[in-house]
């Protein structure tokens, strides 16, 4: 999407002693007269019809736009629909205010011009934001309140940058309870302070400062990272590390000279705001060129080609190319004068990733295993590994020692499990030094004593590092028919592995259940039991499907929880066995019938064939091959399945189309001929 | 935003002056009680509870077989001597009543432990805030997220239920302090923003009338929006991690952090827990395939 940076003033009301704008002389005009400003919505809509794919996001910024009063806000709404007929549905507003000028004047226009949130900033430390010449920092204070509540009262969101100086550095913690406290839905976002040749001794930090800064709140952040509105850096570095969701900044996308424009009152247009405090990368006038014209200035040819020169140069072999490319550029020809170089700021994100966010969020990379071990990752030749120095940061931890283990927090049904021992049975072959603690939880810990990847099971304490087990929440899993075994791998640090599964004793028989059972010649395990409702068929069915195997002469027996309804005439275990009795159990069967529950994953353990019924959840997310799967399409809402990503909350809700759900539609002859396939193959 | 519920005195010709409105009824002795209840009933308001605001001991509070069936926030001083008290537990669960005490003394915490445990519905009024704050904590955690059987204890188990991450929490409420769900009057109809400040005679209106719509009413407004002072004062309470269950209740009584902190940071804890606990309650199963 294209961006134009509209300073349609640059005037102010406040005196924040970091800004640029207040401190140069002001250009005439201050204030964009109208018929520029009709001009600059006659060059959008001029844009958007070139480009019928296209849409053009307008921030409004300054100076404080909010001085121009509501009347200019209609002039413009006015020229958009004026100009605009056709294509305004492809303009997108945004607005970065200090609010302190904030009133209920400003809402109908805002909300016309489609603005539902506005950016603005903040910081608690006195002095450093303020009103007027005096810079009167109580009086900015409640003024921004009070338009903070305005805000809120007409119904828009709001979001913060806090601008780190040296005075914040002393209490990252402080601010950044202040600021979750303060936008407790809301977002925020941590900026370092820029000082482009100010003599502000006392306000600069320096990129390891701000890294430091950052690594002091990072652990409670992550900690109860859910229960924190989104935080930046942090939340998008977990998204474009963990979940491959890429959301880069302008100045970390390596894209800027594609979609960046900077308007000035005048008229004037640049690449952003510094390129145009600073006479850099001019593309001329609106009154001139139109927008495509200026993005496509040769002058932004040398910002592409730090995309070809630093991968070669400066950012040979870094590993975190893909989510920086060097950073801003005009941070680049702040320090060098050259855009050809990396950001100044390097440190500040490649630091706090290595120094604090690793350690944390994934011990993986420090046992070995780094997130830049995965399949879309530059070849190993343009990226060494980091082993050694991920180690000197936090040393590895001995074979044996489990105080410093990575601990896995098991969630999940006992299917889940199995595939996490599997999972956990492969990280230790191909690093036997590899270990974890595992969180002592009532229902995974026998599955999961005496498993060579685990060092302990117990409490984890304060401030360990946890890898959770939860691939449901895992961006991977939005993508169709991408394997849950496969996610759990990755989460592990496993590139695609083959799906095995594992248990961590000896399977053995209990000659009591093997003498006691009624054994037929042909014997089949059914299991209708699951934790939701819609992955359970009806009980009907199943005593149609017995009736119809018994009449076969074909011994069936049905397994789940005691609270289970019976199936008649299956011969019920139902509650009597434990879930290693229930594996060891399963080899003994010819077949298993079952819907996707922990049968399914036991029969594949076991070697077992199996007939798995399908409804809500996909075959091939959890199936296993060899299995024989039969998948009902779902006549509903939920086209792929109703638990799917982003449906948890439906997992213990019973389908509201009632008997009629999906699973029920699977044709009980079909479920027939494929059990008695599998009993009648050699 | 409602209206507020209405607490006052069982002033008849005072009940009279409004109807149709919710209404908390403040008495001082048990006896009153059933009248009062009654006055409210007669005057076309409905009844929210009789406050039995007692300056005796609650092992000297006689509740009558009248208050059967009327709610009741019996508030008292200290739980008294347990074995007066034992005599009335069995007859006490049959009504419909939170007993109050203040959590600032510990035989009290000791008794709302036993009152809650005996399944009798309680809260610790945390008052001004000096109060063994790890006995407290330890009663919030019983409270919360003890398995044995117990009634509720307040303002613990308002708290873990509700607790969001995402939004702030009052509860003054519980204790008929918060504007926004109670407003008090005196025997003239004089209105305040709480009990103390109805003791202290500050009051926002002289009648009812004068309120109009209660969210635009500045006073209302104001103290329902004073939270933000906070912030605008950078008062450590703004920077506080129990801060969105705390909302700075005890800034003025306590300007040093004697404790507070830790307890609602516990409490937070303890929320988290209990929600997380409501949403694996399967795992309380011995195993599911």
């Amino acid at each position: 999407m294209a961006t134009v940076i509209f300073k349609p003033t640059e005037a102010c009301n406040a005196r924040c002693i970091y800004c640029d704008v207040v401190q140069k002389k002001p250009r005439a005009p201050v204030t964009m007269p109208l018929e520029t400003l009709e001009l600059f919505f006659s060059r959008i809509n001029e844009f958007l019809r070139e480009k019928p794919g296209e849409e053009m996001e307008v921030i409004w910024h300054g100076g404080e736009p909010l001085l121009l009063g509501p009347d200019y806000f209609y002039q413009a709404f006015h020229f958009q629909e004026k100009h605009c007929a056709q294509t305004g549905s492809r303009i997108r507003h945004s607005i970065q205010s200090n609010l302190t000028l904030f009133s209920r004047e400003f809402t109908d226009v805002m909300k016309k011009l489609g603005i539902t949130s506005f950016g603005t900033s903040y910081d608690p430390i006195e002095n450093l934001r303020g009103l007027g010449r005096k810079r009167d920092s109580q009086a900015y204070n409640r003024r921004f309140m009070e338009g903070i509540r305005l805000v809120e009262e007409e119904g828009f969101g709001w979001g913060i940058i806090y601008v780190v100086t040296k005075l914040s550095l002393a209490k990252p913690l402080e601010i950044f309870r202040f600021l979750s406290n303060f936008s407790p839905s809301g977002a925020f976002m941590f900026n370092p302070v820029l000082l482009y040749g100010r003599e502000l001794e006392h306000l600069k930090v320096t990129p390891e400062e701000y890294a430091d800064f950052l690594g002091a709140i990072f652990p409670v952040w992550w900690r109860h990272r859910n229960e924190f509105p989104q935080v930046e850096p942090f939340s998008s570095l977990v998204g474009n590390l963990l979940e491959d969701s890429r959301s880069l900044m302008c100045c970390d996308s390596g894209a800027c000279a594609h979609h960046h424009i900077n308007l000035l009152a005048d008229g004037s247009m640049s690449q952003c705001g510094r390129s145009a405090d600073w006479g850099l990368l001019d593309y001329g006038s609106i009154f001139d060129k139109s927008f495509s014209e200026v993005l496509a200035d040769p002058q932004r040819d040398v910002l592409l080609e730090r995309n070809t020169i630093l991968p070669e140069t400066k950012c040979k072999g870094c590993r975190f190319w893909d989510i920086c490319h060097g950073g801003c550029p005009l941070d680049a020809w702040s320090a060098s004068r050259s855009f050809l170089h990396k950001s100044e700021w390097c440190y500040a994100k490649k630091g706090f990733i290595e120094k604090y966010f690793e350690p944390l969020v994934n011990p993986c990379a420090i046992a070995g295993e780094g997130w830049m071990a995965k399949e879309d990752s530059p070849p190993p030749s343009a990226q060494p590994r980091k082993k050694g120095r991920t180690r000197k940061s936090k040393p590895a931890p001995e074979k044996e020692e489990s105080g410093d283990l990575p601990w896995i927090n098991p969630i999940g049904g006992l299917g889940d499990t199995l595939m996490i021992s599997g999972v956990l049975k492969q990280v230790v072959e191909k690093d036997p030094t590899r270990r974890f603690n595992l969180v002592a939880r009532t229902k995974y810990r026998p599955m999961l004593e005496g498993h060579p990847a685990i060092a302990h099971i117990g409490h984890p304490p304060p401030g360990a590092g946890f890898i959770s087990t939860n691939y449901w929440d895992h961006m991977d899993y939005r993508s169709p028919g991408r394997r849950a075994f496969q996610i759990l791998a990755r989460i592990f640090g496993l590139k695609p592995v083959e799906e095995r599964l594992y248990v961590p004793w000896e399977l053995e028989d209990d000659p009591a259940f093997l003498e006691l059972f009624p054994w037929k010649s042909r014997n089949v395990l059914i299991c209708q039991s699951s934790d939701s409702p819609r992955k359970q068929m009806g009980i009907e069915k199943w005593e149609a499907l017995v009736e119809m195997l018994a009449g076969d002469q074909v011994g069936v027996f049905q397994a789940g929880k005691m609270q289970d309804r019976y199936i008649r005439g299956a011969y019920s275990l139902l509650g009597l066995t434990t879930p290693r009795q229930l594996i060891n159990l399963v080899r003994h069967f010819d077949a298993v019938v079952t819907s996707d529950n922990f049968i399914m994953h036991a029969a594949h353990l076991c070697g077992t064939p199996a007939v798995v019924l399908w409804g809500p959840t996909d075959h091939r997310v959890y199936g296993y091959s060899g299995q024989i799967h039969l998948q009902s399409q779902a006549d509903c809402e939920y086209p792929g399945g109703c638990l799917g990503p982003e449906n948890g909350h439906l997992y213990q809700i019973i389908c509201p189309q009632g008997p009629a759900h999906c699973l029920n539609t699977l044709p009980l002859a079909t479920i027939y001929r494929a059990v008695m396939g599998l009993l009648e193959k050699p | 935003m409602s209206w507020p519920r209405i607490v006052c005195p069982p002033n008849r010709s005072l009940l009279r002056s409004f109807t149709e409105r919710t209404v908390a009824v403040r008495v001082a002795h048990p006896h009153q009680a059933a009248q009062a209840a009654a006055r409210v009933w007669e005057s076309g308001n409905h009844l929210f509870c009789v406050i039995i605001d007692s300056s005796f001991s609650l092992d000297k509070i006689e509740l009558g077989e009248d208050l059967k069936h009327v709610p009741l926030a019996v508030m008292a001083p200290s739980w008294g001597k347990f074995r007066h008290l034992a005599r009335r537990l069995e007859r006490l669960r049959d009504f419909n009543l939170r007993i109050y005490l203040p959590g600032d003394v510990l035989e009290n915490l000791a008794g709302l432990r036993i009152l809650s445990s005996l399944g009798i519905h309680t809260c610790a009024v945390l008052g001004n805030g000096r109060m063994d704050w790890d006995a407290l904590t330890d009663l919030m955690t019983y409270a919360v997220l003890e398995l044995a059987p117990h009634a509720s204890m307040e303002p613990f188990s308002f708290i873990a239920s509700r607790h969001d991450p995402f939004s702030y929490l009052e509860w003054g409420a519980l204790y008929f302090d918060d504007p926004k769900s109670f407003l008090h009057l005196d025997a003239k109809g004089r209105v305040a923003l709480s009990a103390a400040e109805l003791r202290n005679k500050q009051f926002i209106a002289s009648s009812l009338k004068e309120i109009g719509e209660p969210a635009e009413f500045p006073a209302i407004r104001d103290r329902l929006q004073s939270w933000r002072q906070f912030f605008v004062d950078n008062h450590p309470c703004a920077s506080c991690g129990g801060w969105k269950i705390c909302l700075g209740r005890f800034a003025v009584a306590l300007p040093e952090n004697q404790g507070c902190a830790g307890f609602f940071l516990e409490l937070m804890d303890v929320a988290r827990q209990y929600q997380a606990r409501k949403v694996q309650a399967e795992e309380l199963r011995i195993w599911q395939p």
